[in-house]
């Protein structure tokens, strides 16, 4: 997948366009990585988040009635550096660097923006469920 | 009979404390949904009409009486009863008086047992009859038919449950006393409400959604998420309607 490319070519409906860190993290880090599936009432699709930011209002999901759907994180580095003091200098950087991202991209159809259910799953990952129009 | 939870087969929740045992403590009838009322003024189905009520029973201080739900009578609850316990003279439940007035017994009553119709006295419920199933023998109290036909079958008093008053009427484990009830038209209208498919909002627009929702994580350990339309908070009113008309779209989806 070749999120770059298509990010510079907005005639592809089916982009997905990183932006941000989820763009510059780009060896290694999952963020940004989307499944979409579809069945016959709605549409499912999954953003690998790892490393967000959970904390209220940082995570949103924007839903068109188009199926434009945009993912908005942050992500952190809490966790176990809050509580040291140590400055660490990075010897490798793998995982997504840390600041906010986006997630762009479409679902195969129109949706009904009010019926979204969204899951954002302990393990690190967006499922969001939009319900066909 | 209007709405009153007084038809053997019909006290919705019989695991509810009685708010009739805190006499003088003014709360909410947990044995009524909200929108329902009882009129005080109903006669009910006849049967329990009696003469000569005396509205002043709560002032009968010492008058507690032993129903399985009293916590102080736990000891004894799940104790079939016999001879000895039945007739503990210590125990000051078992010597109970009569505070209401005594009715008349229906048909599926053993013989022996008796009906007490009280009124209640205080609380917003002031008013409404009560009817009091009690065994003689073991001096049990029991507030319905169901709980009563569950005590002839098993021995046992129903145990208490800290469920939600829905989902008594859903527990599979009073399917005894459930077949039981069926008979009575009230048991059916419960069993009915309990598994109404979800409805549709009323003038919903299924047509027409806003062109863009925006849902913000709001609590991660309850996965609590808001839509902002415009970048303003949609009213919890129209949230609701919205997971209502979901609601009935997947059961519409499921059928």
């Amino acid at each position: 997948m070749d999120a770059q490319a298509c990010s510079d070519n907005p005639q592809m409906k089916s982009a997905i366009v990183l932006r941000g860190t989820a763009k510059d993290g780009k060896p290694g880090p999952p963020v940004g990585v989307v499944d979409i599936g579809v069945a016959e009432k709605a549409y499912l699709f999954r953003v690998a988040v790892p490393g967000v930011d959970k904390e209220p209002g940082k995570l949103k999901c924007s839903v068109g009635a188009d199926g434009r759907v945009e993912v908005q994180g942050e992500i952190t580095d809490r966790g176990v550096l809050s509580s040291s003091s140590d400055v660490y200098r990075m010897i490798t950087q793998q995982l997504t660097p840390t600041g906010p991202f986006s997630v762009y991209f479409n679902l195969p159809g129109r949706v009904d923006t009010r019926f979204t259910l969204a899951n954002f799953r302990q393990d690190g990952i967006l499922e969001v469920i939009a319900f066909k129009k | 009979m209007s709405t009153t939870t007084e038809s053997p087969g019909q006290v919705p929740n019989p695991d509810t404390p009685e708010p009739d045992h805190l006499a003088g403590a003014v709360q909410l009838d947990p044995l009524l949904q909200s929108g329902c009322f009882i009129d005080p003024a109903a006669a009910s189905d006849g049967e329990t009409l009696a003469p000569g009520d005396r509205p002043d029973q709560s002032s009968n201080g010492a008058a507690e009486e032993a129903t399985p739900k009293r916590p102080s009578s736990n000891g004894a609850e799940a104790v079939p009863p016999t001879p000895e316990n039945a007739h503990s003279a210590d125990d000051p439940w078992s010597r109970r008086k009569t505070r209401g007035v005594l009715a008349e017994t229906p048909d599926w009553l053993p013989a022996g047992w008796y009906v007490e119709d009280r009124v209640r006295t205080s609380g917003v419920t002031a008013g409404t009859r009560d009817k009091y199933y009690c065994d003689p023998v073991s001096h049990r109290v029991f507030r319905s038919k169901k709980e009563v036909l569950y005590f002839l079958e098993t021995g046992l008093s129903r145990k208490k449950r800290k469920m939600e008053n829905a989902d008594a009427n859903n527990d599979g484990g009073n399917s005894n006393a459930n077949k039981a009830q069926a008979d009575s038209s009230g048991g059916q209208k419960q069993k009915k409400a309990s598994r109404a498919p979800p409805l549709a909002p009323p003038n919903f627009d299924w047509n027409n959604c806003p062109e863009q929702v925006q849902w913000v994580l709001k609590d991660a350990s309850t996965n609590t998420w808001i839509p902002y339309i415009n970048n303003e908070e949609v009213p919890e009113s129209i949230r609701k309607e919205w997971a209502a008309a979901l609601e009935y779209l997947k059961y519409k989806t499921k059928a």
